[in-house]
């Protein structure tokens, strides 16, 4: 299966005129019969669409994962909706940084909790010590 | 750095007791609905259930099928790392053989399924062969190349398919003010068309199937003559295609299971003497012969002797060991 946006060199997102307007100047008399014959019929271009976003996912997934050359990815559909490495980096590595980082948080945060309430009993037991010696200094 | 925040299907892993088991759930969910409708049937959703039953998915079953219905490509591509990550060895196969089965659950395989499915093979590191195998084994028919809907000539095919679909049905008479209404009706009405393109790829199957029979065998054929060289050959000189074609077959479907109801002595005799041959004995051979000569090549064609090397190395060692002993099952069967 051919990307027939790209080689139309149009956008998926195209209208209706513009694709006609692409078929048109488009130069490549095989594309065009077919462009014409695909795209221009309504039911045609909707289960054309959906295949096409099922393969422009396959295609991204495949250029992320490094299976770009596996023996499944060949022919006209590797050609065409093959993308570029692009600088994502691996979910799975993300998803653990991720949860490092909320780790590193949930262990601050408890340090920090374990230190006021600490110095919130210190400051407590001092300030009643500090209140009877005030208050009632006979009971010394 | 992408936002800090967890997305909802990583708080669902994470959350999850199986990871992997979550992962391969949202893999098929996707698989089941890029059949070109793009919603989750009840049937379907029956399936997935009663697949994924030993699946530790307790939860978060909603949002795996809003992800899988979107698609959500960022959800997908966690999944296949974690499925890659944590699939290995024969878990691999078993997870193939379930997504096979759902492909094929509701008929053809629709075209987008097609191409799923070849990147979860992809995915998991199964061969092409190995996994035709497979696709053989749980759909009952070869594995198809997927169609091409970017090329006119697909829908003019179609189409005419259709067209002779229908006037096919008018001739048996049982539905056919039905399907007049289709070939006319047809553009407006997609839930008719759909109906149509189903009965259309079935049909087209049939056709293909057998195509894509020959294509096997004429490939099995050709792993066969490498795996038993020369000896083979020489016997095979004087066989003609058709007969080999028709050994092949035989051969691969097993002794085991039809050579217990022998239908006549004939064809009896005439398994007897292929047997004999995949061993490379001669018509007179006695039982001690055939253990010997059976022993002889099981050592030499042992597949964990191909363990070391190439996966397909393997599939072809295996292939040719049961070959080997099939034959001599058979063999003791009849002598005994």
């Amino acid at each position: 299966m051919r990307d027939l946006y790209r080689r139309l060199d149009i956008h998926v997102s195209a209208s209706d005129a513009d694709i006609a307007r692409a078929i048109a100047r488009c130069e490549n008399q095989a594309v065009k019969t077919d462009a014409e014959d695909v795209l221009r019929v309504e039911s045609r271009k909707r289960e054309y669409d959906q295949l096409y976003g099922t393969l422009t996912g396959i295609g991204l997934l495949r250029a992320r994962m490094g299976l770009s050359h596996a023996p499944y990815w060949n022919g006209s559909v590797a050609n065409d909706f093959s993308i570029s490495a692009d600088d994502e980096y691996a979910r799975y590595a993300e998803l653990k940084v991720k949860v490092a980082r909320a780790v590193r948080v949930h262990d601050t945060w408890q340090q920090v909790r374990r230190m006021m309430l600490w110095s919130g009993g210190i400051s407590l037991v001092t300030g009643a010590g500090v209140a009877l010696l005030v208050f009632a200094p006979d009971l010394f | 750095m992408a936002s800090s925040r967890f997305t909802p299907f990583e708080r669902l892993l994470l959350s999850s007791r199986n990871e992997a088991d979550t992962a391969a759930l949202l893999l098929l969910a996707w698989l089941a609905m890029s059949d070109g409708q793009g919603t989750l049937s009840d049937r379907k959703r029956a399936l997935l259930d009663e697949l994924t039953g030993d699946f530790r998915h307790d939860h978060g079953y909603q949002l795996i099928v809003d992800l899988a219905s979107a698609p959500d490509f960022v959800a997908l591509q966690l999944a296949a790392e974690v499925l890659q990550r944590y699939y290995r060895g024969p878990r691999r196969e078993t997870f193939l053989r379930q997504a096979i089965h759902v492909a094929t659950h509701e008929g053809a395989l629709a075209a987008g399924q097609h191409h799923v499915l070849r990147f979860l093979a992809d995915l998991l590191s199964v061969a092409p062969e190995r996994f035709e195998v497979l696709f053989r084994d749980v759909a009952g028919y070869p594995l198809a190349v997927p169609e091409d809907p970017s090329a006119a000539h697909y829908w003019r095919a179609r189409e005419s398919a259709d067209h002779r679909h229908s006037s096919r049905q008018d001739h048996d008479g049982a539905r056919g003010a039905h399907s007049r209404e289709r070939t006319t009706g047809e553009e407006g009405n997609a839930q008719g068309s759909r109906e149509h393109h189903r009965q259309e790829r079935r049909y087209r199957q049939s056709e293909h199937a057998k195509e894509e029979r020959e294509e096997t065998r004429r490939r099995r054929w050709r792993w066969r003559r490498e795996d038993t060289g020369q000896r083979e050959q020489t016997n095979d000189g004087q066989h003609s295609g058709e007969e080999k074609r028709h050994r092949e077959g035989f051969s691969h479907e097993g002794f085991s299971h039809e050579g217990a109801h022998a239908k006549g002595h004939a064809a009896g005799n005439e398994k007897a003497q292929r047997a004999l041959a995949v061993l490379g004995l001669m018509e007179n051979a006695q039982k001690s012969d055939i253990k010997r000569a059976y022993r002889r090549l099981a050592q030499n064609y042992h597949p964990d002797r191909y363990h070391a090397q190439s996966q397909e190395a393997m599939v072809t060692a295996s292939l040719r060991f049961q070959r080997i002993k099939n034959a001599y099952d058979y063999l003791m069967r009849q002598h005994a």
